[in-house]
């Protein structure tokens, strides 16, 4: 497998594209919560400053709901990225020529993905660190990792997001037509399908589309606060039961490595 | 020794049949040329062989099965078009190929040197001509010392120039040992280079064997005269010439083994025929390629 991995970085180290995201994402990653220090000098009530974004315990929510937007978007384009390029490249082909099995190919991406996220939710694990060090008036350990699992579901939003990326990758190909898919699913299609499926059922079921699930590891903090409120709007939660997110989450990781599996496999390299 | 053999191979695709029950076998240290028009199979057959394709039905094997599924890593191999990362150099390109084939040993600084790349080894592989990228193409074919090398069309899209060092670096290969397979369109390096043909339309083979088996005996002939009605006349005479091809200054035709372009001339001098041209040359593979295709 490292050796997998090793071949996956000599193909990927000098490739504009795929530093250019790494880097804007490990820029943004501690910097992007930041930018409310300078913008959001008008606060809704409930806020009683910005320093809620930076302090013990809640910057790991806040942090954690910027980066899952930053993983959606820098990390799910990277992986499409490295995925289809290989395709339209044909070094895809080549490389099975030249000795991969399928198989191994498969592997290779997949250990690509599975690090990916790895090293997303350590830098999301030391930027929240740093920042909530900075801003938390006498913090101690305790008070630091009180947020129990932000890690854990961290890494399976990540996970949750990029396989995604690469069971859309798998499913068509190209680099275009990916994109556009993966992109307008997450944004536009599911929430109207959600939006659909509460028309005609209106209950906690809704919550259960994959993007919608997978989000809910690193939800928008607010809702955490206003659950309670909009429980009394509509009888059940906005946000899925915490058990819920995490089997879900699992359930869907692996549904999309095995789907993406048996699509790698079927289709002629 | 057997290092590959593919038994009723067949390829559809939807109602087309690429393949139709192709049967093969290759020997080692031969060299094989696989000859067939545009869209016959040949890539098609290169691809199954190669695990890339998946075949309709039929099977092959490669060294009798010793290496199991990994038996790419005993093949180099080039499909259609050379595939490479765009944004690497050349030595860049190399060093990925050597991971895949956990080889690491291979002397890249001469491989480049071979193909005549060395004093491009820094740049871009985007940035190369097309004849650049074939020779890269062939540099990552010799990784990892295969016992077999694949050539789909190696030349194709070459300027002459480009042509001839393919060709110099082929026969170089050709030399060297290994078992060669090529699909190729240049009949003359086929017949040069390759010990053994494969003549396949249509998905099906149409002859095989040593080149020497492939090529008939018989004896091609030119000859022109002033007076070119008359001496269409007299070959049409004998039963030892067949195949004639004339146009209006010049008469093509083939002559069964045992007699020689002397005859003709004496036949032609003594009926007051005086020649202007007379050539005779044995059959090249490239005539002995359409009449088997043709017919």
């Amino acid at each position: 497998m490292l050796q997998l991995l090793k071949t996956e970085y000599l193909k990927f180290k000098n490739n504009n594209t795929i530093i250019l995201l790494v880097v804007l994402y490990i820029l943004l990653m501690p910097f992007v919560i930041l930018t409310g220090k300078s913008i959001l000098t008008d606060l809704p009530p409930a806020f009683p400053s910005t320093s809620v974004f930076y302090e013990f315990p809640t910057v790991w929510d806040y942090q954690g709901y910027a980066g899952s937007w930053l993983t959606f978007f820098f990390l799910g384009f990277l992986v499409l990225h490295m995925f289809t390029s290989e395709v339209s490249y044909k070094t895809m082909r080549q490389n099975i020529i030249t000795g991969y099995t399928k198989k191994e190919y498969f592997l290779a991406k997949l250990g690509v993905i599975i690090t990916i996220s790895i090293l997303s939710t350590v830098l999301y694990f030391i930027s929240s660190l740093v920042l909530g060090m900075f801003h938390t008036p006498g913090w101690d350990w305790s008070l630091a990792i009180d947020n129990n699992y932000a890690c854990l579901r961290y890494f399976l939003m990540s996970m949750g997001y990029l396989t995604f990326a690469f069971l859309i990758a798998n499913l068509f190909r190209t680099g275009g037509l990916s994109m556009f898919f993966y992109f307008a699913y997450g944004l536009v299609l599911e929430p109207i399908i959600k939006g659909i499926h509460g028309y005609f059922l209106r209950n906690s079921s809704m919550n259960l589309w994959p993007m919608n699930l997978i989000e809910d590891n690193m939800p928008f903090p607010l809702f955490k606060t206003s659950n309670e409120f909009i429980k009394t709007q509509s009888d059940f939660e906005m946000l899925n039961a915490t058990s819920t997110i995490y089997i879900g989450s699992i359930i869907y990781i692996a549904l999309f490595i095995y789907l993406s599996w048996l699509l790698f496999m079927k289709k002629d390299v | 020794m057997n290092v590959l053999k593919i038994n009723n191979l067949t390829k559809d695709y939807g109602k087309l049949r690429a393949l139709d029950h192709l049967t093969m076998e290759i020997e080692s240290g031969n060299i094989y040329g696989l000859l067939g028009p545009n869209g016959s199979g040949k890539t098609t057959t290169l691809g199954i062989i190669l695990g890339i394709l998946s075949q309709s039905s039929g099977d092959f094997e490669w060294f009798s099965g010793q290496y199991g599924e990994k038996y790419r890593m005993k093949i180099g191999a080039i499909l259609e078009t050379p595939n490479f990362y765009p944004y690497l150099n050349a030595e860049q390109n190399l060093n990925i190929v050597q991971q895949i084939k956990h080889s690491y040993n291979d002397d890249i600084e001469s491989l480049l040197k071979m193909v005549n790349l060395h004093h491009r080894k820094q740049s871009k592989f985007r940035a190369y001509s097309l004849g650049m990228k074939q020779r890269l193409a062939i540099a990552a074919t010799m990784i990892g010392q295969p016992e077999v090398v694949i050539f789909d069309e190696p030349t194709n899209g070459l300027d002459p120039e480009g042509i001839a060092e393919v060709r110099n670096i082929l026969h170089r290969v050709a030399d060297s040992g290994k078992t060669v397979i090529m699909a190729s369109h240049l009949l003359d390096e086929v017949e040069k280079i390759c010990s053994h043909v494969a003549i396949i339309k249509n998905g099906k083979m149409l002859a095989t064997g040593p080149v020497g088996s492939i090529l008939n005996n018989d004896i091609t002939l030119e000859v022109a005269s002033e007076n070119i009605g008359q001496l269409n006349d007299l070959l049409l005479s004998l039963n030892w010439i067949h195949s004639i091809k004339s146009n209006n200054h010049l008469i093509e035709c083939q002559m069964t083994e045992g007699h020689s372009s002397r005859e003709i001339n004496a036949l032609a001098y003594n009926s007051g025929i005086i020649l202007t041209h007379l050539v005779s040359r044995k059959r090249k593979l490239e005539e002995e390629f359409l009449q088997i295709t043709q017919n």
